[in-house]
């Protein structure tokens, strides 16, 4: 039965299609947000404004955020990916800036004593020890993307939230309860990746 | 086109449907709260549940709910609670379990029991992160409430997906943007009252 | 990458000229003027709050002054750029502040891989480095500073701010966090580097004992004032008035030398010292770096058997501490401390421990010196 789900709603072909708009959204997102990080951690007035911004984004329903841009993306996989780029940047963006302004007192101080420049402190003590949190951040920014990809089924982006609409107006029970468990066992698993990921980096650059 | 009955309907049905949810979470997740400091199996149990659950898309969450409740009202305050039960049972948790040692020992050492250590140094030590753990899960309530009209709760989802059906995108946005106006004012007036807590401590 | 400029190959002096710093309305340091001998080691002396701290940050310019100059061989610091000049600096301050997310290697190195230097230069200094202070290379090269006692990060701290082979070094009270035993240990330690290494070193601390044990002079400040600066002798024969009279006067317990006893003017044994004589000293080196020590007394069924240093350990992990432990002095509680002052200095032993029935106490050479002086 299990068999028959996967091969009426093509659940390969929709779980790659899935994952792969997953990933090209996570990549954008880590690059946008690290950056905003970076530019921001020096520039205080600036980063309330911008994070508050950001914040603002994230109360939004995901599916509000999705439709909205419509208008200007049309439908389909654009959209989807603008709206996860939109989502979860805050995450790795807040937490790239909490991470490189939080570096403790001593550390930063003793770097500066040793003749160190600002840019070199940036790259050798600022960053490396925000590794850890900023692991946490995409962590966090990975679960809201597979969220709003799901979503994308709902405005023919492809990936797994399509059967799940086919079931739903099916109301065909077997495809929505096979497809949503797959659904959370592949977030789950995800998961399981960016926090192993997230423990690797906090034993190499976590100093508690 | 737009009426703005339909919408402040919608609007109505909404908002009831994510803060019966919120309600009946908090309700339900302070107490289970309470339970887990005593006891560390149910403690360890929920937080693992609760770090596996939050992984998971709100969309299959929702959709999951219907095989097993059907449709309509009650699967879908269900499913909101099954969203947000976690989150604010975890912040309550912490909130209330990581006080300073010293405090609890001191208190001991008055001769509090368990349950005045309870009312008096824990709860208030844990208001911060409760009402973190509130603001969250409003936020979360807000989205899985326009979701759950798929399943036929009603509310502005319900406009939204009328209007995805029939390429109607006026339609949409007259679900759309009340909702995120709803969602601003939501983040703003807990931004307030977060503010008016911290100037009175 | 081209290296950046030595300024000073030696310093011949440095002066401070009528240097003030403010916090709003909070004068940390006022119009304080201050000549530094090239080579000698100043300390900068005084009670939390009076401005030494400000006033060596200004040196190398973690702080800038709000009024009056500060000049290194005739030219004002603010001359220079801020960063070549910190780099011709050497800094240590109390946390130490090694880079937790680097290796020994690593944080030593930092500066000269900036600077361009080749691996096998790199590693040629970070050995020499290591070695003067007392760690074996082959065993601390690669490990990371939690792994490390606060003794060990300390000298590497120091190492780390003496790279870049700087003629000035500047200290913020380097040994304050430490335990009182290995302070001692360390501050011998520094006493024979600082020989070897003839530097300006400007040195900040609360604790007189200290003050008079390093320093060639000591400047006296309170309230971001300087009061006096001298040697030694002169403070304590021409005080500038009754505070300075009264720092230096507790110390002058040479008057009861006769009457004071060991008893008296010795450390007590904390139970973290007492090791077994059956245990490996694998397991001692654990627990001392734990308890954050670098000293250790062995016992076998409560007699005194030896002493034990932590770096002795590193060389004979697997033996037991008995086949290890050397022998220190030991004296009655009841002997008079002159006796043993005499018999620790003849036998050349800066440490001694007190017994009665069993070991209750440590005695330090210097310390008891320095406390009579």
């Amino acid at each position: 039965m299990i068999l028959n789900v996967w091969k009426t709603q093509q659940l390969g072909i929709k779980t790659i299609e899935h994952l792969s708009m997953v990933f090209i959204a996570l990549l954008i997102i880590i690059f946008i947000g690290i950056s905003i990080g970076i530019f921001l951690y020096n520039r205080r007035n600036l980063s309330d404004v911008v994070l508050n911004i950001l914040n603002v984004i994230e109360t939004i329903p995901e599916l509000v955020l999705l439709v909205i841009l419509m208008p200007f993306l049309g439908i389909g996989f654009r959209p989807t990916i603008v709206a996860s780029i939109l989502y979860s940047i805050l995450p790795v963006a807040r937490n790239t800036y909490v991470g490189l302004t939080q570096v403790d007192q001593q550390y930063l101080e003793s770097a500066r004593a040793m003749g160190l420049a600002e840019k070199e402190i940036l790259w050798h003590v600022r960053i490396p020890l925000a590794l850890p949190l900023i692991a946490a951040g995409v962590r966090i920014a990975i679960v809201f993307t597979m969220g709003v990809v799901t979503l994308g089924g709902l405005i023919a982006a492809g990936g797994l939230g399509g059967p799940i609409q086919t079931g739903i107006h099916l109301y065909d029970k077997n495809i929505i309860i096979i497809t949503g468990l797959w659904i959370g066992i592949l977030a789950v698993m995800v998961d399981s990746i960016g926090s192993w990921i997230e423990k690797r980096l906090n034993r190499r650059y976590g100093y508690d | 086109m737009i009426d703005i009955n339909i919408i402040l309907n919608a609007v109505g049905e909404h908002l009831f449907l994510a803060y019966s949810a919120l309600f009946i979470s908090i309700i339900l997740a302070i107490p289970l709260a309470i339970l887990s400091l005593y006891n560390r199996y149910l403690a360890s149990v929920l937080l693992v549940l609760a770090n596996l659950v939050q992984a998971i898309p709100s969309f299959a969450v929702v959709a999951i709910v219907v095989p097993l409740l059907g449709i309509g009202f009650k699967p879908a305050i269900f499913a909101i609670i099954l969203r947000i039960i976690l989150p604010l049972f975890k912040n309550t948790f912490t909130g209330l379990k990581d006080v300073d040692f010293i405090y609890i020992d001191s208190a001991r050492g008055i001769g509090l029991n368990k349950m005045e250590i309870l009312r008096h140094i824990r709860f208030p030590h844990a208001f911060p992160a409760i009402f973190a753990g509130i603001k969250f899960s409003a936020v979360i309530a807000n989205s899985v409430a326009i979701l759950t009209s798929l399943i036929g709760a009603g509310g502005l989802g319900e406009l939204i997906f009328e209007g995805l059906t029939n390429f109607n995108i006026p339609k949409v946005l007259t679900g759309a943007i009340p909702a995120m106006i709803i969602a601003i004012l939501l983040d703003v007036s807990f931004s307030l009252i977060e503010k008016r807590i911290s100037l009175e401590n | 990458m081209t290296p950046s400029q030595k300024f000073f190959k030696k310093i011949d002096e440095i002066e401070i000229k009528n240097v003030s710093k403010k916090y709003g309305a909070i004068i940390a340091v006022n119009q304080v003027s201050l000549k530094i001998i090239g080579g000698e080691l100043l300390i900068l002396l005084g009670p939390s709050g009076c401005g030494k701290t400000t006033l060596l940050r200004m040196i190398n310019r973690l702080v800038e002054t709000d009024d009056g100059q500060i000049l290194i061989n005739g030219q004002d610091v603010k001359s220079f750029n801020p960063v070549l000049l910190r780099k011709n600096i050497g800094y240590v301050i109390q946390q130490i502040g090694l880079f937790p997310h680097m290796t020994v290697k690593e944080n030593i190195s930092l500066v000269p891989k900036l600077e361009g230097w080749t691996e096998k230069e790199m590693n040629q200094r970070v050995k020499e480095l290591l070695e003067l202070v007392s760690l074996p290379p082959e065993q601390f090269l690669n490990r990371k500073p939690k792994e490390l006692s606060g003794g060990q990060q300390q000298r590497i701290g120091l190492a780390r701010a003496m790279v870049m082979d700087s003629p000035l070094l500047l200290m913020d009270e380097p040994f304050g966090a430490l335990d009182p035993i290995l302070r001692k240990q360390l501050q011998e330690e520094f006493i024979r580097v600082k020989e070897k290494l003839q530097r300006t070193i400007i040195f900040v601390t609360h604790d007189i004992e200290e003050a008079f044990r390093l320093g060639d002079r000591v400047a006296i400040l309170r309230g971001g004032q300087l009061i006096q600066v001298a040697r030694k002798n002169e403070l304590l024969v021409n005080p500038a008035n009754d505070f300075i009279a009264d720092i230096v006067d507790s110390n002058k317990k040479f008057r009861h030398l006769d009457n004071l006893t060991i008893k008296d003017t010795m450390l007590p044994l904390e139970k973290k010292y007492i090791f077994q004589a059956d245990e490996t000293a694998q397991s001692a080196i654990q627990k001392m770096i734990e308890e954050q020590i670098e000293f250790g007394i062995v016992l076998e069924n409560h007699h005194y058997k030896g002493a034990i240093k932590l770096n002795q350990l590193y060389a004979n992990q697997e033996k037991k501490l008995k086949e290890i432990s050397s022998q220190v002095s030991t004296y009655n509680s009841t002997d008079s401390v002159a006796t043993a002052l005499d018999d620790m200095k003849k036998n050349n032993n800066f440490i001694g421990i007190v017994m009665e029935d069993e070991p209750i106490g440590i005695l330090l050479s210097d310390e008891l010196l320095s406390r009579l002086i």
